[in-house]
């Protein structure tokens, strides 16, 4: 009996020791529990976003796609898919004053955005980008939303997506970062395509091609919106552009499902 | 003495799953905007308290009652003692879920009382079309049946289908009741289960009319596509008595499960398959344990919902499991 306890002692007296001596980082040790949480809670998370889908509502899908993510904290594009379609797909309500309900909802998705972002810069950039160009998307939406955001004071869609931008540049290549938005709405598509959201899709691809003129290389510009004029008018239901043309750009990678 | 011993459990565990069930009711619910309010964001912190009281008090009659398991002291005794079919492990389910039952309504009621802004419960009646509910480029109108209620809002989820020929583009709808057009622009829909919640002010419905006026996208209605929500508010305390059913039935499906694996199990082992069948009918999803906390929390009056299917068949697996029960306790006795 005195040998166990001295073992069991010996035992404890050693993972104190190592436990001093090394103490665990605590974002290891999260990420060690969502890692061994995930297979578990993921397939109830899924099934549980689906309902709220199909019976709960905006809010509540939300709520469900939070949970997952909380699950999944590098999936860049989930956050900014459902965030998307909370802000620009979520007012279920008709009448009243929409643009601020769609202020709140707005602020509502930026916190988690905010809460969402990752010590890998990479990663960072996209969600800062993507945020940006979801404030811009809100804007065109919804032209009295500036007088409900900042606080209640007014403050224009056009300045906050400006400052997350500029929150990209500091951790990016300077400028470049902003012809990003361009360039990723592949996969921003493709989520809200997968989501069955083919009007946002469609909006998201709209707002892209406006922007085209920012890039500052022209004939990459004029190549890539004559491309994603194409995707949008097989998406829309031409069928004299071929869906082998496009799948040949390893850019439209993600929409590859889409394009076939 | 199952009946004490878990009113004994009931009365240290329940305050205290009242209180956590209190604070994170308080403490979790997001911000919304006004009047999109998410209130089954909640939901997890009536799960978890609900599910503990249910494994704790299930737990506790299947420790109490010797016969629930194999070889347990004093069980010879009273094996010779009760000559019943299930040797009394049938009055120690009924012993629990007598206790089960107010203590899982005492949790629901303690939610609903504590979130904030708790939509009342209403009924939300059904409206089905006449015809096959889709509304296409041939047929431009669909017409729905109301039950005359007075109503204070309307609510639609159709499902969108892929138009045949032409590109995709949102339907844009409007709506009269009773043949009067509602003042308001037309709704678009441009995607599948996309709800829309029209308020009214309280007045009877006895038609509605959903006439397409713009855009490709076919919709269909199917039933509980459109619903009306009536003015009356009924009880949310009852609501939620009615809602902790749910866990009832899942308490009662678990000890079913232990009464049979009664002769042959020990009793950690027993109390363990009772809480995996437990954990496989509430997180599991096998009956609608969910469908009851989200229903509830959403404001809706539970006696009007239509019942999903898996809980009758939660009825008929605890049914077939008290007599499959007595077969095993009559093959092991024998």
């Amino acid at each position: 009996m005195t040998t166990r306890i001295g073992l069991a002692l010996a035992g404890l007296g050693c993972w104190a020791a190592v436990l001093w001596w090394r103490p665990p980082d605590p974002v290891r040790l999260t990420d060690l529990g969502v890692q061994l949480a995930r297979p578990v809670t993921l397939p109830f998370l899924w099934r549980a976003l689906r309902d709220a889908e199909r019976s709960g509502s905006p809010a509540e899908a939300y709520a469900a796609a939070r949970m997952l993510l909380e699950l999944l904290p590098t999936w860049t594009d989930g956050h900014l898919v459902f965030a998307y379609r909370f802000v620009l797909a979520g007012d279920e309500l008709v009448g009243g004053d929409a643009a601020a309900r769609a202020a709140r909802r707005l602020q509502t998705a930026l916190l988690i955005l905010d809460q969402a972002r990752s010590p890998d810069p990479a990663r960072q950039i996209d969600l800062l980008v993507g945020t940006a160009f979801l404030v811009e998307l809100a804007g065109r939406h919804h032209p009295e939303l500036g007088r409900h955001l900042g606080g209640g004071a007014g403050l224009q869609p056009e300045v906050l997506a400006h400052r997350y931008l500029e929150q990209a540049e500091r951790l990016g290549t300077g400028p470049s970062v902003r012809e990003l938005r361009v360039f990723a709405v592949p996969g921003l598509m493709a989520g809200l395509l997968r989501a069955g959201d083919r009007e946002r899709a469609l909006e998201v691809l709209d707002a892209a091609l406006a922007r085209l003129p920012e890039v500052r290389d022209r004939q990459l510009a004029a190549d890539w919106g004559e491309t994603l004029r194409k995707v949008r008018a097989f998406l829309t239901g031409d069928r004299n552009i071929s869906p082998a043309d496009l799948l040949a750009d390893p850019r439209l990678q993600p929409l590859t499902p889409f394009l076939r | 003495m199952v009946l004490h011993r878990c009113l004994g459990a009931a009365a240290w565990l329940i305050p205290m799953l009242v209180a956590v069930l209190v604070l994170g009711c308080l403490l979790a619910l997001p911000a919304a905007a006004p009047g999109q309010e998410d209130r089954v964001a909640a939901a997890p912190w009536l799960h978890v308290p609900m599910f503990l009281a249910t494994a704790v008090l299930c737990a506790t009659a299947i420790e109490t009652w010797p016969a629930f398991s194999r070889d347990r002291p004093g069980a010879a005794w009273l094996l010779r003692l009760r000559r019943g079919a299930l040797r009394g492990c049938g009055g120690a389910v009924a012993g629990c879920l007598l206790i089960l039952l107010p203590a899982v309504a005492i949790l629901a009621t303690a939610a609903v009382l504590t979130v904030p802004g708790m939509p009342a419960p209403r009924i939300h009646h059904r409206l089905d079309a006449t015809g096959d509910g889709l509304l296409d480029a041939t047929r431009t109108a669909l017409e729905f049946r109301g039950g005359a209620d007075v109503v204070v809002e309307v609510r639609l989820r159709p499902v969108a289908v892929m138009p045949r020929d032409d590109a995709p583009e949102a339907t844009r709808l409007v709506l009269a009741l009773d043949g009067v057009l509602l003042p308001m622009p037309p709704v678009a829909v441009a995607g599948s289960h996309q709800l829309l919640r029209i308020p009214l002010a309280a007045q009877p419905v006895g038609s509605l009319r959903v006439e397409r006026v713009a855009g490709t996208l076919p919709l269909l209605f199917p039933p509980g596509a459109v619903e009306v929500v009536t003015a009356g508010v009924h009880s949310p305390v009852v609501n939620a008595a009615i809602a902790a059913l749910g866990y009832a039935l899942a308490g009662l499906v678990a000890l079913t499960a232990a009464c049979v694996g009664a002769p042959v199990l020990a009793l950690p082992v027993n109390q363990a398959l009772m809480l995996v069948i437990l954990l496989l009918t509430t997180l599991g999803g096998l009956l609608p344990v969910r469908w009851c906390i989200d229903t509830l929390l959403r404001g809706r009056w539970l006696p009007t919902e239509s019942l999903p299917p898996n809980a009758l068949v939660g009825l008929a697996a605890a049914a077939a499991g008290l007599l499959l029960a007595a077969i095993v306790r009559r093959g092991s006795d024998g």
